[in-house]
């Protein structure tokens, strides 16, 4: 079963990876650079997701007291900083051919470096207490702290200042013009594709996090 | 090959070998509590 699920990603992502080259045409606006968006905008998407899935799993241990939900939090946390970490490199890969600057401060920009030293904190905090019932429980309560912080600094902070973000491309108000349907195609595909590459890579943290708490308990 | 195709060529390298990057952590982290 995980080989079918392995090669049903793997060709999706293939597919992904052609069809941003050769299947899709250029945008009106911004030319051959609009590929990007096949990229940057799912690993977004993910970073938005392994958040929400950290924030629900820290929910589930405050309830249940189980480290299991600590366990998926913090390996979801970190996911999603990495995958955070990658839509900020490639953004700035995009702002220098767009705007001819890696890094201008834009209201994207500094939202998405807040986020990123809110979720760095959460390592921190995690690496500073050495009681592991404290611990777990002081991390998942600065985690939905920081999940609550997460909606507002991805999607509010850069819809009330004006940004150079091209949000239009995509959501212009409900419209996809810009988008013909080939790229709406890819870029779902994208979506799809990532997402199901998120869980695969989750379930596989989950179980390597198992194994080195299990180690690290049999030491102590 | 012009700099638009090098910018979507770029942000598509840094994107798959991110994943690749995270999966070779994990197999380090792995091989570490093995090793122990």
């Amino acid at each position: 079963m995980p080989y079918i699920i392995g090669t049903f990603i793997f060709t999706i992502m293939s597919g992904v990876l052609c069809g941003a080259i050769w299947f899709t045409p250029p945008a009106k606006v911004l030319g051959e650079t609009a590929r990007v968006i096949y990229f940057h905008v799912p690993v977004a998407w993910i970073s938005a997701l392994a958040f929400s899935m950290s924030l629900w799993q820290s929910v589930q241990y405050l309830r249940t007291n189980n480290p299991e939900h600590d366990i998926r939090a913090e390996v979801s946390a970190r996911l999603g900083l990495w995958f955070c970490v990658l839509a900020t490199i490639t953004g700035a890969v995009f702002a220098k051919a767009a705007w001819n600057m890696y890094w201008n401060w834009d209201p994207r920009e500094v939202s998405i470096t807040i986020l990123l030293l809110v979720y760095m904190a959460y390592f921190g905090l995690r690496s500073a207490v050495s009681d592991p019932e404290t611990r777990m429980r002081l991390a998942a309560v600065y985690d939905i702290l920081a999940s609550f912080a997460m909606p507002f600094l991805f999607f509010v902070v850069p819809r009330i200042y004006s940004s150079l973000h091209p949000d239009t491309v995509i959501n212009s108000r409900g419209s996809n013009k810009i988008l013909d349907h080939r790229m709406l195609l890819v870029f779902f595909a994208a979506l799809i594709g990532f997402t199901l590459t998120y869980f695969w890579i989750y379930v596989l943290s989950i179980r390597v996090e198992r194994l080195v708490r299990a180690r690290e308990e049999s030491d102590e | 090959m012009n700099s638009e195709w090098q910018t979507v060529l770029i942000c598509a390298m840094v994107v798959l070998l991110g994943m690749v990057a995270y999966l070779v952590y994990l197999n380090i982290r792995l091989n570490k509590v093995e090793k122990k």
